[in-house]
């Protein structure tokens, strides 16, 4: 089976596990809602938006293009969004024929039921033993990334994704002129991209820049939260671990002193008048920067930065293209379904051991 | 009435507290009262004259009436923000947190340092001395010119001068005792083996204790270094500080153990100091002061509150369970008087016992935003 032949096979399985009609799909659903904390909606929302099950040619050529062959190919993923093991797996299925995965210990199943979805395709295993000249595609926090390099012996091809987050760029001269249901697409898009794994993926947004003065930015935050509400109504909140409610409260209380904090039932966002760190945490929570300008912003977020979202055919975006070559750029609401040709995080990655 | 009045006033009022709380003047139930009097109104002069605060306290709609309602400041929150009473131009002087680059700095401003010193003196004395007048001081730290903003080589300045006072050979006469090369025992990020074992030979010749000042790191860097340094009866090594994850990581008991060894002197004559930057009040582990401390638990003067809360709800935790450490600091006049921090701890009779870290995510940890406990700039 050649590396097409072996995308073109998990497609097929990922359509099975997407399915809720298929039994596979009805296992996955009920496994996830235990091991993410994530709402039935939020997960139906994550498996429809965010796990591509159809792309075109020529993101599929893009993906093959853009691997190296490997002898063997390993795989270790994360728990934050689920969907994510499915682009992890094909990426190292274009490079070879031998692939492992490691899935997290948090969310296995994702992982476990696309192998019965698409048997013989790969192996999942409790360990993975790279060798010298093997790929090992490496997802998690720095710090798990650091332990890795720390360990992988000497000679494996070592590609790590680490901790990332994305922003959404707003220009006040821009709204000024955009029709008033602009605004509700604005903030549903934006509050929808946060929502999605309970903002916990390196994709969805945890800052807004806003170029504009005061009360614009409190205009920006006012439809956020009313974004936020929202959206509650059809994606619930899912359960947050008591460290993810912990690092809300903190951030919460941080902000207090230096800006304005907001919440509803749906969502959190903050005011604040410049770019502020730390950056919020999961758990839909948003901050609202006033920045003087977006451009130093983005550079300076650059080394966490994977994607970046503003309104359509703006000229603030196309403004920004040349800003953060790394990251990638989309509209709003489309932050969590980047094409499918290669790795969502286009920051550099390898390093071989 | 202006902001330095006021200020000045409160001052006063708190190193007045503190003096007769160590003499033991007050009842228990008088002494609980006149703290929390005091710290109401010290709320109310940093909620009128700090915006930090002014704006976190109408967050919560504060209304200073009891000192656990009072909101709490995030440790964090020093490095976002400017959190004094006082203008800029009034800074006596601007303790920093460790961090590796300026942006990652917490600040902690200072009007005045004679509360600081005032009450680090009276408890140092107490938990360091055990009430003695005097003994032979040094620290392993570089001097207050490499590390002009540390909040910890200020406090060893003072112990210096309140506790030794005198030149060591070699000194210069008319160099402040606290500023001498002689009491300042890392250079070039080195202990200095042969300026140590001169002080502790002076201790001796002067028939009275040594007081050695050390971060664990320090220390460890010693005892790396040094074989024997025997101390004279009755001297005292205080420590300080973790590794905190960075470089070596250091075992606190192995370390205690291995130090007592090398000075010949009990166990018992190490005693760790808990303090950062954020606080101008500190805490001593197992201390003279208090009979019954037992090793790994710090009891705070009676200037200071500290009480677990619960990380979420920020409310106190029942007796035993594990908190956040919420600190009500009647030294902190100018800045905050509550600081909150991801220290966690359990309460153990009349003290607590530290636990490690609040987990944070991985965000806070990243090199963008690079999450250190302020660790007094040393």
């Amino acid at each position: 089976m050649d590396a097409r032949a072996r995308i073109s096979a998990l497609l097929e399985g990922a359509r099975r596990v997407a399915d809720a009609t298929h039994l596979l799909g009805q296992r996955l659903r009920s496994q996830l809602l235990l091991s993410t904390g994530l709402s039935a909606q939020g997960i139906e929302a994550a498996l429809q938006r965010c796990l591509e099950i159809n792309p075109t040619d020529a993101e599929i050529a893009a993906l093959l293009r853009n691997a190296a062959s490997a002898p063997r190919a390993h795989v270790l993923l994360s728990a934050n969004a689920f969907t994510a093991a499915h682009r992890a797996i094909a990426i190292a299925l274009a490079s070879s024929a031998h692939v492992f995965v490691r899935p997290s210990r948090r969310e296995p199943h994702f992982a476990r039921l696309l192998a019965e979805a698409a048997p013989n395709l790969f192996a999942v295993v409790d360990e993975l033993k790279p060798e010298v000249g093997d790929t090992l595609w490496a997802y998690g926090s720095d710090v798990t990334m650091a332990e890795l390099q720390a360990s992988t012996v000497s000679g494996v091809n070592l590609k790590c994704h680490g901790d990332g987050f994305g922003v959404v760029v707003v220009d006040q001269v821009e709204m000024e002129n955009v029709p008033p249901q602009a605004w509700a697409s604005f903030a549903h898009g934006v509050t929808f991209d946060a929502t999605l794994f309970e903002g916990r993926g390196c994709l969805g947004p945890r800052l807004v820049l806003v170029r504009g003065d005061e009360a614009f930015g409190r205009r920006v935050q006012a439809e956020l939260l009313s974004g936020f509400s929202e959206l509650e109504r059809q994606i619930p909140r899912g359960l947050l671990a008591l460290e993810e409610q912990a690092e809300i409260t903190w951030y919460r209380e941080c902000t207090r002193s230096v800006g304005d904090w907001r919440e509803t039932s749906g969502g959190a966002v903050t005011l604040v008048s410049n770019l502020l760190e730390p950056v919020p945490p999961p758990g839909r929570v948003l901050q609202v920067c006033l920045v003087p300008s977006v451009d130093q912003a983005l550079a300076q977020l650059q080394p966490l930065l994977t994607c970046i979202a503003h309104l359509a055919h703006s000229e603030s975006a196309q403004s920004l293209e040349g800003a953060a070559l790394r990251a990638r750029h989309c509209r709003v609401g489309e932050m969590q379904r980047p094409p499918f040709d290669g790795p969502v995080d286009l920051r550099p990655v390898g390093v071989t051991r | 009435v202006s902001v330095v009045t006021w200020s000045d006033a409160l001052h006063l009022q708190v190193q007045q507290f503190a003096v007769a709380a160590v003499e033991g003047s007050f009842s228990a139930a008088e002494q609980g009262d006149r703290f929390n009097d005091l710290a109401l109104r010290i709320a109310q002069f940093q909620a009128q004259h700090c915006a930090a605060l002014n704006r976190l306290f109408d967050a919560h709609g504060a209304a200073f009436d009891a000192i656990d309602e009072l909101p709490a400041l995030p440790a964090d929150a020093l490095r976002l923000v400017r959190v004094a009473c006082h203008s800029p131009d009034l800074d006596r002087t601007v303790f920093r947190t460790s961090g590796t680059t300026q942006r990652h700095t917490g600040l902690h401003a200072l009007r005045t340092l004679e509360t600081y010193r005032t009450l680090s003196t009276l408890l140092g004395r107490k938990a360091l001395l055990g009430g003695r007048s005097r003994a032979t001081v040094v620290a392993l730290l570089p001097s207050p010119e490499r590390i002009p903003h540390s909040s910890l080589a200020a406090m060893c300045g003072f112990f210096m001068e309140a506790f030794d006072a005198r030149t060591l050979p070699g000194d210069e006469g008319d160099v402040p005792v606290a500023m001498c090369p002689s009491r300042w025992l890392v250079r070039e990020g080195k202990p200095d083996v042969s300026g140590l074992k001169l002080a502790v030979q002076v201790a001796h010749e002067r028939a009275e204790p040594a007081l050695i000042l050390a971060t664990s790191a320090s220390l460890q860097l010693l005892l790396d270094e040094a074989q024997t340094i025997p101390l004279p009866t009755g001297s005292v090594v205080m420590q300080t500080g973790g590794s905190k994850g960075r470089g070596r990581q250091i075992d606190p008991e192995r370390l205690t153990r291995d130090a007592a060894k090398a000075f010949q002197i009990d166990e018992s004559q190490i005693i760790c100091e808990y303090g950062m930057t954020e606080l101008c009040s500190q805490m001593y582990e197992g201390n003279r002061w208090c009979a019954a401390a037992s090793r790994g638990v710090y009891f705070a003067p009676p200037w200071l509150q500290v009480t677990a809360v619960d990380a979420i709800s920020l409310r106190p935790v029942q007796p035993g369970e594990v908190g956040l450490a919420r600190f009500v600091d009647l030294a902190n006049v100018d800045s905050a008087l509550v600081i909150l921090t991801q220290d966690l701890i359990r309460q153990e009779g009349e003290g607590f016992r530290l636990l490690g870290r609040q987990p944070s995510s991985p965000l806070r940890g990243c090199s963008l935003l690079v999450e250190e406990r302020g660790n007094r700039g040393a």
